[in-house]
């Protein structure tokens, strides 16, 4: 009897544990996006100029900053909340690495955004790693590690500018 | 369910398929033969500002042979409905139509497959979110065939 319970009780930890896995770890959204909540009550545009200053530091140069919701907001759809994309990353490698691999154009350059949501303020990059493994083969070593080192320093700017308070 | 086993595909593909042979679910690309890099660059630019996908910016990655470029595309209207829904998909925007030059002279046009985004975030989006997505898919898609004569 006490085995059976056992075997049970350990049977229904598995499926937990699983159920876990598959609601919160093993999300498309977590394998695909890094997003950090904005602390410290920053406002969207503090946000928006402090992490165009710390991309351009890390060398991750920034080449357009779209203010979206402010052109929608023109446009009269008065309730879309701030959002704006920075689109950075622009590497001295990637004419080489563009050309070996062209698909390496979702991730290089890179597309940042800084938006609210239900009252709180995000920034949200895409994650390399699953297209970086699909095609290590074409990218080879250095270029994947490019690639990961590139974003690596991106992870960093927007944990710098999301985790640290007002000044 | 569905998404999780495409993502554990996608994970378990990257360990297991001869990547050069297969396209990857997450890229789209076309082959358009027999026109100039150059010629192939205006005449998509023009297809897509025809059809409101607004072409923001032309970036010469490569101006010598074999040539790159990519377009960075945005149509604001889709872009409020979708990431009013999920702001995280807009680390795709703006859209880039990448084209690059084979040593055949072929050029190839290339974008991120619809299909599979709306396959993995599909349970976020909104019927209305969704249908916005594949019009802007296909309106690309239409693009790359003005181009190739087929429109």
């Amino acid at each position: 009897m006490r085995a059976i319970i056992f075997l049970v009780g350990g049977l229904l930890a598995v499926l937990a544990f699983m159920f876990y896995v598959k609601t919160h770890l093993i999300t498309p959204e977590n394998m695909f996006f890094f997003t950090l909540e904005v602390k410290g009550g920053k406002k969207h545009q503090e946000v928006v100029e402090e992490l165009v200053k710390k991309l351009n530091e890390k060398g991750l140069k920034v080449i357009r900053t779209l203010p979206m919701s402010k052109v929608i907001h023109e446009r009269g759809v008065k309730d879309f909340p701030n959002y704006t994309t920075i689109l950075a990353c622009d590497i001295k490698e990637k004419k080489e690495l563009l050309r070996k691999v062209p698909f390496m154009n979702v991730l290089i350059p890179c597309s940042v955004v800084v938006y609210e949501r239900k009252g709180k303020l995000y920034i949200t990059a895409p994650k390399e790693f699953l297209l970086i493994k699909d095609y290590s083969q074409e990218l080879g070593d250095r270029d994947a590690q490019l690639i990961a080192d590139v974003y690596q320093k991106l992870r960093i700017a927007i944990a710098e500018v999301a985790e640290e308070g007002r000044e | 369910m569905i998404r999780v086993i495409l993502v554990l595909i996608l994970f378990v593909a990257s360990f297991s398929f001869p990547q050069e042979r297969e396209k990857h679910p997450l890229q789209y690309e076309e082959v358009i033969k027999g026109m100039d890099f150059e010629d192939v660059k205006l005449l998509l630019k023009t297809a897509l500002d025809g059809r409101n996908m607004n072409v923001l910016g032309v970036v010469d990655v490569a101006k010598e042979k074999p040539r790159f470029s990519y377009m960075l595309v945005c149509n604001l209207s889709y872009a409020e409905k979708i990431f009013r829904e999920m702001p995280q998909l807009g680390v795709m925007a703006p859209c880039r139509v990448y084209l690059y030059e084979r040593k055949d002279g072929s050029v190839v046009v290339g974008f991120i497959n619809v299909d599979t985004l709306l396959r993995l975030f599909g349970k976020k989006l909104s019927k209305e979110a969704k249908e916005v997505f594949k019009k802007a898919d296909r309106e690309v898609k239409d693009a790359i065939k003005e181009v190739r004569g087929e429109l």
